[in-house]
């Protein structure tokens, strides 16, 4: 099991908590393991806090222990407050004071933290402190703000108790709020730092930091008179510290900037109790003062600039994630358009060669009321010529003449419809007709091949919203299938049956045919490409009619009859792709 | 135009209404007696109370075929004459109609003068 520096638990527990819930034994080992992770962070933190406050007890002018706190509620929830309280008294107890006042000091920073998390958490606040908000929040709630409350508590403890480490109630209150605030600064992006891999580690660039540092170091020394070398009195020296910490923040980010600035601020506090360096001249009050500005300042001016940088780094990448969804989007659109185009030329293609097949049963239809208008003329001249003229006769063969011509054209007119190329507009359209039309085109090769086709059209609802000519190519497809599957079967059992039904939602048109048996793994195979079992056919046919179906919203499907043969069944829905129906 | 004449019978069997009553019409006006079916079993369920009169089928019907009829006809050894035409072309019709009796095959559309020339030249048809 790992033990996450987070609040969320990973892995295992995560999955515990989702199932059980509650206080399992794996949870409570893994709060108990980040408990004492906090508490040695706080108390080792409290220690160097209180070594640096050599010449005055109590009030340190550097607090880290307080950052530690505040991250810890931070990172890990409210869950962390015993582990922060017990440090924290564990911590004052090494100080010379009344237990009471132990306890005071304890209570005032951990309430001060969970104040301040508190606080962060309503604003939202994100513990990469990728964000500039973030780290405006973390330095106006954390490190102002919440250090009030602490150095509030904690000030009024001691004096309480009768002790006054500063000459005056404000400046202990002023040393006591600044000592905090600074910890938090110094601290807590540390704290949330660490553990989280930033970076990707390699060889060169720890050259580089560990290079950087090694300069970074021998500076400090060097301006907080370690060597001698320089007029330590010299603090507008400490302002060479700044390139590095800059330089560290945009080559290292957070964690990099973090650790540095402790490398300084523990040189200068080190030299600054020694009596030596830039910060060592004045009163004790004094001192702090200018301490924790010059760390606020190194600190600040790290943890914005590695927030900038990831926030461009981010930016960055959000623009190359939006320019390549873009460039996909593009890519995509371009590429149903195509498939689109493409699958409207198989469908004319395939209907051009449905044609050709039909062509016989087309001329069929053409020259039976072409020999019926053949001899109704010749009747009619007949007819013509007797004496007196049979006009009664001739009315009713002229009208028939003309009905012949009329249904001539219409079969042409239907073929041209077939064989026309640009389809795909929509229309409402009345699937009854389209079906009988589609009937009337297959009657001669229904006929030729000696099939019985039973027809039986339901009362429509509605139109569809659909492509007539695709819907009729669908339907004409799966009739010339159900015909062909028939044809070996004894004259009498030549049975294909045609219907359409309505719905709610759907219109639907079945074929079923008495075809020989079939397996389910060629049902399957039935609607894969180039699957054929007549000689000659191209296996297109049923993938083009379920394209077509698909693009109708629709679903073609199917299924073995329970005694022989299969049946096909078209669905559409009347929603598919219609727009919306203007009020009114 | 003589009347004592008896008119010749002739049996029209097409499922088409349009071209069936074309026939009808155009066969009446030229002074025969005709009866028309729509199948070739109605025609079979009558034959047995028709007169011998000729045929004029189509090759295409629901259900028994034309070349079915004749088929079933000249087993029967009913040889009355046919003609028999068709809208879709398939060569071996004819040729099988021929075998089956004096018929005569016609391609739709046809033109009507044939079919009365056809007819009129059939002895067994006047």
């Amino acid at each position: 099991m790992t033990i996450s520096l987070d609040g969320a638990v990973s892995g295992a527990n995560t999955a515990r908590r989702l199932a059980g819930g509650g206080f399992s034994p794996g949870n409570l080992r893994s709060w108990l393991i980040q408990a004492i992770i906090v508490f040695a962070a706080y108390y080792i933190a409290g220690r160097l806090g209180q070594a640096s406050a050599a010449r005055s007890v109590s009030v340190g002018p550097l607090w880290p222990a307080y950052g530690i706190a505040l991250a810890a509620l931070l990172r890990l929830g409210n869950r962390m407050i015993p582990a922060v309280a017990a440090a924290a008294f564990a911590v004052s107890f090494h100080n010379p004071t009344p237990i009471a006042v132990v306890a005071g000091q304890a209570f005032g920073t951990t309430f001060a933290a969970f104040c301040g998390s508190w606080l962060l958490k309503r604003f939202s606040f994100d513990n990469s402190l990728s964000r500039l908000r973030d780290v405006f929040n973390l330095v106006l709630l954390g490190a102002v703000i919440s250090p009030m409350v602490s150095a509030t508590l904690g000030v009024a403890t001691l004096y309480l108790a009768g002790i006054e480490p500063y000459a005056h109630v404000a400046n202990a209150w002023l040393v006591y709020w600044m000592g905090d605030g600074t910890g938090v600064l110094l601290a807590t992006p540390l704290a949330l730092a660490f553990g989280r891999s930033g970076l990707p580690l390699n060889f060169s660039l720890l050259t580089e930091y560990v290079a950087l540092n090694a300069l970074l170091l021998l500076s400090c020394l060097a301006i907080f008179g370690f060597f001698g070398l320089l007029d330590t009195g010299q603090d507008s020296l400490t302002f060479s510290m700044l390139p590095f910490v800059m330089l560290i923040a945009f080559r290292f980010g957070l964690l990099g900037t973090s650790l540095s600035t402790l490398l300084i601020v523990t040189v200068a506090t080190v030299a600054t109790g020694n009596g030596e360096g830039p910060f060592a001249r004045s009163a004790n009050f004094t001192n702090a003062a200018l301490l924790d500005i010059f760390y606020a300042v190194l600190s600040l001016t790290g943890i914005t600039l590695a927030a900038l940088i990831a926030e461009r780094e981010r930016a960055e990448l959000q623009r190359d994630e939006l320019v390549r969804r873009q460039a996909i989007a593009q890519v995509q659109e371009e590429t149903n358009k195509k498939a689109a185009e493409l699958q409207d030329q198989l469908a004319h293609l395939s209907r051009v060669g449905m044609l050709n097949t039909l062509s016989g049963a087309l001329a069929h239809e053409i020259n039976q009321p072409l020999a019926a208008i053949r001899l109704n003329t010749e009747t009619a001249l007949f007819l013509l010529m007797r004496q007196p003229a049979a006009l009664q006769d001739l009315r009713e063969t002229l009208s028939d003449i003309r009905e012949d011509g009329k249904r001539a054209g219409d079969v042409l007119k239907q073929a041209r419809a077939l064989l026309k190329k640009e389809t795909g507009s929509r229309e409402e359209v009345e699937l009854n007709s389209a079906v009988s039309d589609v009937a009337k085109l297959m009657h001669p090769t229904v006929l030729k091949l000696g099939v019985q086709l039973d027809i039986q059209l339901g009362s429509p609802s509605r139109p569809i919203w659909a492509d007539r000519v695709q819907i009729q190519q669908v339907v004409i497809n799966m009739l010339m299938n159900a015909c062909e599957a028939v044809e070996q079967n004894d004259r009498s059992l030549r049975l294909v049956r045609l219907t359409t039904s309505f719905s709610a939602e759907t219109a639907t048109v079945t074929v079923t045919d008495t075809g020989p048996p079939i397996s389910d793994a060629e049902i399957q195979q039935l609607f894969e490409p180039f699957y054929t079992t007549k000689p000659g056919g191209m296996g297109l046919g049923l993938v083009i009619c379920r394209s077509i179906v698909h693009a109708h919203q629709g679903k073609l499907t199917a299924v073995r009859n329970p005694k022989q043969g299969l049946t096909f069944t078209v669905e559409i829905p009347f929603m598919g792709l219609q727009p919306a129906q203007p009020l009114g | 135009m003589e009347t004592a004449k008896p008119k010749p019978n002739v049996y029209v069997i097409d499922d088409d209404p349009s071209v069936r009553n074309a026939l009808v019409r155009f066969l009446l006006a030229n002074a025969m007696e005709v009866l028309a079916f729509d199948t070739a079993e109605a025609f079979l369920a009558q034959l047995p109370q028709l007169a011998p009169g000729s045929l004029i089928v189509d090759m295409q019907l629901p259900g028994m075929s034309g070349l079915d009829l004749l088929t079933k006809m000249a087993c029967d050894n009913i040889r009355w004459p046919a003609l028999v035409f068709s809208g879709a072309h398939e060569g071996n019709e004819a040729a099988a109609a021929a075998l089956l009796g004096p018929n005569r095959y016609l391609r739709k559309p046809f033109d009507p003068k044939i079919v009365l020339q056809a007819l009129h030249l059939n002895p067994g048809g006047a």
